[in-house]
């Protein structure tokens, strides 16, 4: 993957796309939610075709549903392959989850089992897309409401053997870390202790809301201060990687996801620096 | 509606959901996932008709919605959520009241959705001159080409485009005054994917007689002055390749309907 800078910046919605065409405000990427865009054509991809000729763009998706027992539907997987290639994307980033049962697609994302015998199948549906991608795979870490009795793994060292087996990076979703932990009583920082931190290569961010006694990674708020003081802390942790702001729900003006964004970017501006790591 | 996915999952026993100390955890847990997936489903059909939502205001629109997604299936493809709305409405108790209010509802949903559908259409390649001129002069089954999944014909005796002027200006606070709309003439509009954007245009009587032909092509009554529109279509990219087989969805696309 070409190297991104360790920056902030923002998760497209097609709201936005006209205004940051016209302004075209200094960011140093942009993510986009390629199931936005699979027709591959109309006045929506044409923009984005636009936006690629200004900002590196990074494709986030939500329908490879890695965690069925099923492969990644090949049409789907050959529209963001095409995708990514005529964006010059520079990654593809999609969830270890579940989004597609028996071929019926279920538009969310549902928790797997973190069990030895869910390694197999992942590690395949994993490589295949990733051979058929012209860029970097990334996995993200997902929110869960629920965990399933017979677990045995943590999420962390899932990843961990994903990542050792198929060589893809992750996205850490800080947000979701905390979600996660909040709803299934455990320690987010425990919880980022056993991820294979050399490869996570993104963060995202993100606002959630209450709905007692869980809380509901609902995208549609600014991100509150236990979530940034945990971005802090992976930063000290990790390093500085670069950064995305995800907000869907009451969509707020662009200049308040770049004011979010401004703030991760302080964050990352003020890290230590690590061994190994430049900020 | 489709079952809930989650019964797809043993809930209870050692490979059940994992016990949680607070009771109300699993309920809660169980009830995000069904909301999210509702939700994602309601916005997409929100997305399809924003100016049936303009006309019929949020607090009747929105419990349409909520019920509709609560009771039809759910396809495949997320932008094809609002497929059967009019056809829902019609079979309501409701329907014929709010079509007795509203009587250019159903051409309206109609012109919407075939602009949803031109919108989100994927690219097709395009008919080839040469090989169309080949099989007109030896016809053989089946014909180089097909109508384009995502064109849509509609007609009207109400002045859609009007209607549709009024509405979208009303959404955007440009206009404040309500429709005043009286039955017209019967007219025929063509709604089209282009490349880089979505078109509309009235159709020409000979323009509608070739897509008739054009559907189920019958070679026996093919005639010259038939075929006049034929390069017109082509241009406007009405008719793709047969050979192309890329779109999974090409027979929930095939939207080509006369009202």
């Amino acid at each position: 993957m070409r190297a991104l800078p360790p920056h902030a910046s923002i998760s497209l919605r097609e709201t936005h796309l006209a205004q940051l065409l016209a302004q075209r405000p200094p960011l140093p990427f942009i993510e986009v939610v390629a199931d936005n865009f699979l027709a591959l054509r109309g006045p929506h991809y044409a923009g984005l075709r636009q936006l690629s000729e200004h900002y590196p763009i990074l494709l986030h998706c939500v329908g490879f549903s890695f965690g069925s027992a099923q492969p990644p539907a090949p049409d789907y997987t050959r529209k963001v392959a095409t995708m990514a290639q005529e964006l010059g994307a520079l990654n593809v980033t999609d969830h270890l989850s579940l989004s597609a049962l028996n071929d019926e697609f279920i538009h969310d994302l549902l928790p797997i089992r973190y069990h030895p015998d869910s390694l197999q199948a992942l590690c395949d549906n994993l490589s295949r897309v990733q051979e058929a991608l012209p860029v970097p795979l990334l996995l993200e870490n997902p929110s869960r409401y629920l965990a399933y009795a017979d677990d045995e793994m943590s999420e962390g060292n899932m990843m961990t053997k994903l990542v050792q087996r198929t060589g893809i990076g992750v996205l850490m979703d800080i947000n979701n870390l905390y979600v996660t932990g909040h709803n299934l009583g455990l320690c987010p920082q425990a919880m980022l202790a056993d991820y294979p931190q050399e490869a996570i290569d993104l963060y995202h961010l993100a606002g959630h809301h209450a709905q007692p006694p869980l809380l509901v990674d609902s995208h549609s708020a600014a991100i509150c201060p236990e979530v940034w003081q945990l971005y802090e802390y992976a930063i000290t942790q990790i390093g500085p990687r670069p950064t995305i702001i995800e907000w869907d729900n009451q969509l707020p003006p662009l200049p308040t996801l770049i004011e979010q964004a401004q703030l991760a970017q302080a964050y990352l501006q003020a890290a230590p620096v690590l061994d190994g790591t430049t900020s | 509606m489709n079952p809930d996915p989650l019964r797809h999952f043993r809930q209870f026993g050692a490979q059940g959901f994992a016990p949680s100390a607070d009771p109300a955890a699993l309920a809660t847990a169980l009830s995000i996932y069904h909301n999210n997936r509702l939700g994602i489903r309601r916005r997409a059909v929100s997305l399809s008709y924003p100016l049936t939502e303009q006309l019929l205001g949020k607090p009747l629109f929105r419990p349409m919605l909520k019920a509709f997604c609560h009771q039809a299936s759910m396809p495949h493809a997320l932008e094809h959520s609002g497929a059967g709305l009019l056809h829902w409405l019609r079979a309501q108790p409701q329907g014929p009241a709010l079509f007795a209010d509203y009587p250019f509802l159903p051409s309206l949903l109609r012109w919407e959705w075939a602009h949803h559908l031109a919108y989100h259409s994927e690219r097709y390649d395009p008919a080839s001159h040469e090989r169309c001129d080949l099989w007109l002069r030896h016809p053989s089954e089946p014909p180089p080409w097909r109508l384009h999944p995502a064109l849509s014909v509609l007609s009207s005796r109400y002045p859609l485009a009007a209607i549709v002027a009024r509405l979208t200006a009303l959404s955007q606070g440009r206009a404040t005054e309500g429709l005043a709309i009286e039955r017209g003439d019967r007219r025929c509009w063509a709604v089209w994917p282009t490349l880089d954007n979505t078109a509309v245009a009235q159709l020409t009587p000979a323009q509608r007689r070739l897509l008739r032909w054009l559907k189920p092509p019958q070679p026996a009554s093919l005639t010259p002055e038939l075929f006049s529109p034929l390069p017109q279509l082509l241009k406007r990219g009405w008719l793709v390749a047969r050979n192309d087989s890329a779109p999974v969805l090409r027979d929930l696309h095939s939207s080509l309907f006369f009202s």
